[in-house]
């Protein structure tokens, strides 16, 4: 563009935020200069036009905002589901993904043979179904089960561990 | 001012950047979904389709958050991973893609009579436009884009996207006049 004023300032001061030294370039040379104060018009005219329809537009397009809710509750479920393929979100989770969770943090602490010793007794005496879901199936009956096993092994603080453990599998995602 | 990025909206960005987690997630969700659907929706995606690609984008999101090195660019990344699901969904449903890549973003954006684009004023200024053209508009005006975040988008440069939407308000005042708001 001509007359020393560029594109992007042309831009820039039909926004509304323009420097104070380009405000002052432009508005003294346009009052000067029909030619640059058309161009400054039509460069307004239509950067406000294309704002209103574009907000009006935007609007049309959104949601009634329970229905946005309801999308956005329903999304974050799958996307975090989605992300953590192999776990589901602790309420959703089934019981064998909770043994295995369980046995993950047991082994490192008690051993391997210890661990599973006492996963298998508790195991023992419920009947829980590695496909059932940890909430509102026999997890709780497991955790105590484990819990009182381990702790005639390796001590109270070891059960009050499973019992915080079995706890969490079922309140909180993996 | 059309372009402002809102503070909360940063800050919930910010926080989902230093922390993610299923709660920053899910606060960032709850911001960001609706400008995301409403690009798609605005592109001419039924409702159904629109949610599901931004359920894909917000995927993307949350997987590769991690990744983004520059923080400060997190809209227009967003933005390109929406284009790009976009562009996908084009390729995939066989639907004709343009030669040019930037044709066929705008192609969507008449895909279906009933849509909601059709009967707005900014539709019929936009079919006016050659492609390229259009695409930027709707970036600035309705998804309410800076220019060097549409440049980051688009993989333009700055200037370059500043002189396309210089150039294109001067074609549509060529051809629609200069009208009083």
């Amino acid at each position: 563009m001509g007359h020393d004023i560029s594109e992007p300032e042309w831009l820039e001061y039909v926004s509304g935020a323009p420097p104070r030294a380009l405000a002052q370039r432009i508005e003294s040379h346009v009052a000067v200069c029909p030619e640059c104060a058309r161009l400054l018009d039509e460069l307004a005219n239509w950067h406000d036009l294309l704002t209103r329809e574009g907000a009006s537009l935007r609007h049309a397009l959104q949601l009634p905002d329970a229905r946005m809710e309801e999308f956005v509750d329903r999304a974050v479920e799958r996307v975090c589901a989605a992300a953590h393929p192999r776990f589901r979100a602790g309420r959703g989770r089934t019981a064998a993904e909770g043994l295995f969770l369980m046995r993950s943090l047991l082994e490192p602490i008690f051993g391997s043979g210890t661990a599973r010793i006492a996963m298998d007794l508790a195991a023992s005496r419920c009947t829980i179904h590695p496909e059932g879901k940890l909430l509102g199936g026999e997890w709780p009956l497991f955790v105590r089960n484990l819990s009182e096993t381990l702790a005639s092994i390796c001590g109270s603080a070891a059960g009050r561990l499973v019992n915080r453990a079995g706890t969490c599998l079922v309140a909180q995602g993996a | 001012m059309p372009c402002r990025v809102l503070s909360d909206e940063q800050d919930v960005v910010a926080r989902f950047l230093s922390k993610p987690s299923d709660e920053t997630f899910h606060e960032l969700f709850r911001g960001l979904a609706p400008r995301i659907l409403g690009y798609f929706r605005a592109r001419g995606c039924e409702l159904e389709l629109a949610e599901d690609l931004t359920q894909e984008v917000m995927l993307a999101v949350y997987k590769e958050a991690r990744s983004l090195r520059d923080k400060a660019l997190f809209r227009p990344w967003v933005y390109r991973i929406a284009r790009n699901a976009l562009l996908r969904h084009l390729r995939d449903t066989g639907r004709r893609v343009e030669t040019v890549e930037l044709g066929a973003e705008a192609e969507g954006l008449y895909q279906t009579d009933s849509d909601l684009t059709l009967r707005s004023q900014f539709a019929e200024w936009m079919a006016w436009l050659r492609p390229e053209e259009r695409q930027i508009m709707m970036l600035r005006y309705v998804d309410e884009l800076e220019h060097h975040e549409i440049a980051q988008v688009l993989g333009m440069p700055l200037g370059t996207v500043q002189w396309k939407i210089f150039h294109t308000k001067r074609k549509l005042a060529a051809r629609f006049g200069v009208k009083t708001s």
